[in-house]
């Protein structure tokens, strides 16, 4: 099986783009990642990630303070995305220069796929033939075809 | 002098210089100085390794290795988030109440555990509770790390250079209490005071957000009650073990080591988590102070040192005390004040040889003490616990300049001195 056969269609989107609104698109289609194209190249951003935006840095280096923050104010987190925008979400990302890009080719092998997701450390790559975004394979069919 | 001796000297000097100026890690400045002046001959493995006068101080190892795995212990049962937090909704979030009692808690776990443990475990909660109560962290920040560094000064466990001075005046936990607490207690409560007008200008908070705090649920804080009660009885009984020192004759350290020993069998926890918490850095960094600090005793380096000293007082008690009092505090407000305090301890103990007068009650000791512990509070780079609140800060977006921290920190250290001085002449001259 070829990347092109796995890929399911996945909304992309900008860098300049409101986080909130990124974040709904990406809840929406069920997605574990946000798939932003710059115009140049595809990033990744893990949906577990966005937490790093969303959460006070003094929680998440202190993941017991997370205990005494009472549930009626737990929507004051989505209030630290206010403003943001995706640029935002891949900066606090900080990802390695050295990994790859999380990008296939449409003609990509189910294993090669598989390398590119695991050393990229995302859970979704972005397929693209002949230039052109055709769609995402995420972590989840992947290891379905897998198994087979 | 003789060349071996100003040698001898000039490998401090070196290793003092690589230290203050941060051109080499602290560790291998001081690992790396003491492996020269013993590779030298300068001093031999039996002075390094089992001389009291010249050696490492085990005793000193052993207790901050015995109160690194206790606070290991009692920092993961969420006890401090629970103070910070019940205190700032017993001030129902005014911004000054909550100050106070921040102070308040910080200057009293610092007595007991070191600065740097405690203001890492209070900075975190800070920022929680100012992000409630809408207020400015920075001056609760910056007040934490000098309340630290006055609270620490109260006892013989609260900052390194008191322990260091214990072991070589034979000070009990006691003397600590009767000579240093009484100062510390007064120097904190005119911080306090000096507090409100030094952060006037972030402690208008909107009274409407006291809600949002008092919704904070800090009990919840508490991770594991079984393992804060039986931390809590073995800290007590250590902090007895120390109290009955003179009584029982046990040394700190072993009472230390032994109540680590009991926590690490009680605690669910495993050792090798917890020895993940052991400051070895620390640790390895006094060992190599003690070596070096060791070779210019056994030249005789420091006693011509206090000798000069005692030319420029006249050997009076006055005179010295102002001398050791204030330099020490302008010595630490710039470089590290272990490094000081472990090289000044043979000085002082020379220069009390030379005139017992000195030595009444403990005086040009407990002088250092106060110099050494209170003048870090002037500059960022002053005290351990200043450089971790900046980093704290700094990882939360938050920028504590250098200039920033001298507005705060000045005051502090001014008032801190000019209430040691008449306290030191008063009960030593």
């Amino acid at each position: 099986m070829r990347a092109r056969q796995l890929a399911q269609i996945a909304p992309v989107v900008s860098p300049g783009d409101g986080a909130i609104d990124a974040l709904r698109v990406l809840t929406s289609a069920g997605l574990p990642g946000l798939v932003v194209n710059d115009g140049e190249s595809f990033m990744v951003v893990p949906a577990s990630q966005v937490l790093r935006v969303a959460l006070p840095r003094y929680i998440i280096e202190n993941p017991s303070l997370g205990r005494v923050w009472d549930e009626a104010s737990a929507d004051e987190i989505s209030s630290h995305l206010q403003g943001k925008r995706v640029s935002d979400l891949v900066r606090a990302l900080g990802r390695d220069e050295g990994l790859p890009e999380p990008a296939v080719d449409g003609d990509a092998t189910v294993v090669e796929v598989a390398a590119v997701m695991a050393a990229a450390h995302v859970p979704l790559v972005a397929v693209v033939e002949d230039g052109r975004y055709i769609g995402v394979i995420t972590v989840n069919r992947l290891v379905g075809c897998l198994l087979g | 002098m003789t060349a071996i001796a100003w040698l001898a000297v000039a490998i401090f000097a070196g290793v003092y210089v690589l230290i203050a100026t941060e051109r080499v890690h602290r560790v291998a400045a001081a690992l790396g100085g003491a492996a020269l002046v013993m590779g030298l001959g300068i001093v031999k493995s039996e002075d390094a390794f089992y001389s009291h006068e010249t050696g490492i101080d085990w005793n000193v190892i052993f207790l901050l290795l015995g109160m690194m795995l206790v606070v290991g212990v009692i920092r993961r049962t969420g006890v401090f988030e629970y103070l910070a937090i019940r205190s700032a909704k017993l001030a129902q979030g005014r911004p000054f109440g909550v100050l106070v009692l921040l102070i308040l808690v910080t200057a009293g776990a610092s007595a007991l555990l070191d600065n740097v443990t405690t203001v890492l475990l209070v900075a975190p909660v800070t920022l929680l509770l100012c992000d409630r109560l809408g207020l400015q962290p920075i001056p609760f920040l910056m007040a934490e790390a000098l309340a630290s560094n006055i609270g620490g000064a109260a006892t013989l466990v609260g900052d390194p250079p008191n322990i260091i001075i214990a072991s070589r005046a034979d000070l009990s936990f006691v003397d600590f209490l009767v000579h240093m607490l009484p100062i510390v207690l007064i120097i904190l409560a005119v911080f306090i005071v000096m507090a409100r007008w030094l952060f006037r200008d972030a402690l208008h908070g909107d009274p409407t957000r006291a809600k949002s705090l008092m919704a904070l649920d800090e009990r919840e804080a508490i991770t594991d009650r079984p393992l804060l009660l039986r931390s809590s009885i073995v800290l007590a009984a250590i902090l007895l073990g120390f109290l009955l020192q003179r009584q029982t004759g046990v040394a700190l350290s072993v009472v230390a080591l032994v109540g680590a020993g009991l926590l690490l069998l009680l605690s669910p926890l495993h050792a090798s988590d917890l020895v993940e918490d052991i400051e070895w850095e620390t640790l390895l960094f006094f060992i190599g102070l003690f070596i070096l600090v060791g070779a210019l005793v056994h030249v005789g380096a420091l006693d011509r040192l206090a000798e000069a000293l005692a030319g420029v007082t006249g050997g009076a008690v006055v005179p010295t005390l102002l001398v050791i009092l204030m330099g020490s505090a302008v010595v630490s407000a710039v470089v590290d004040n272990i490094p000081y305090v472990t090289a000044m301890s043979p000085v002082v103990a020379s220069l009390i040889a030379s005139n017992p007068e000195l030595g009444r009650d403990g005086g040009l000791w407990w002088a250092l003490a106060l110099g050494a512990d209170l003048g870090g509070n002037a500059t960022l780079v002053g005290a351990s616990a200043n450089v971790v609140i900046v980093g704290v800060a700094a990882r939360n977006g938050l920028h504590i300049t250098f200039r920033t921290w001298l507005r705060y920190g000045i005051p502090t250290a001014v008032m801190s001195l000019a209430i040691s001085v008449p306290y030191v002449l008063w009960r030593y001259a």
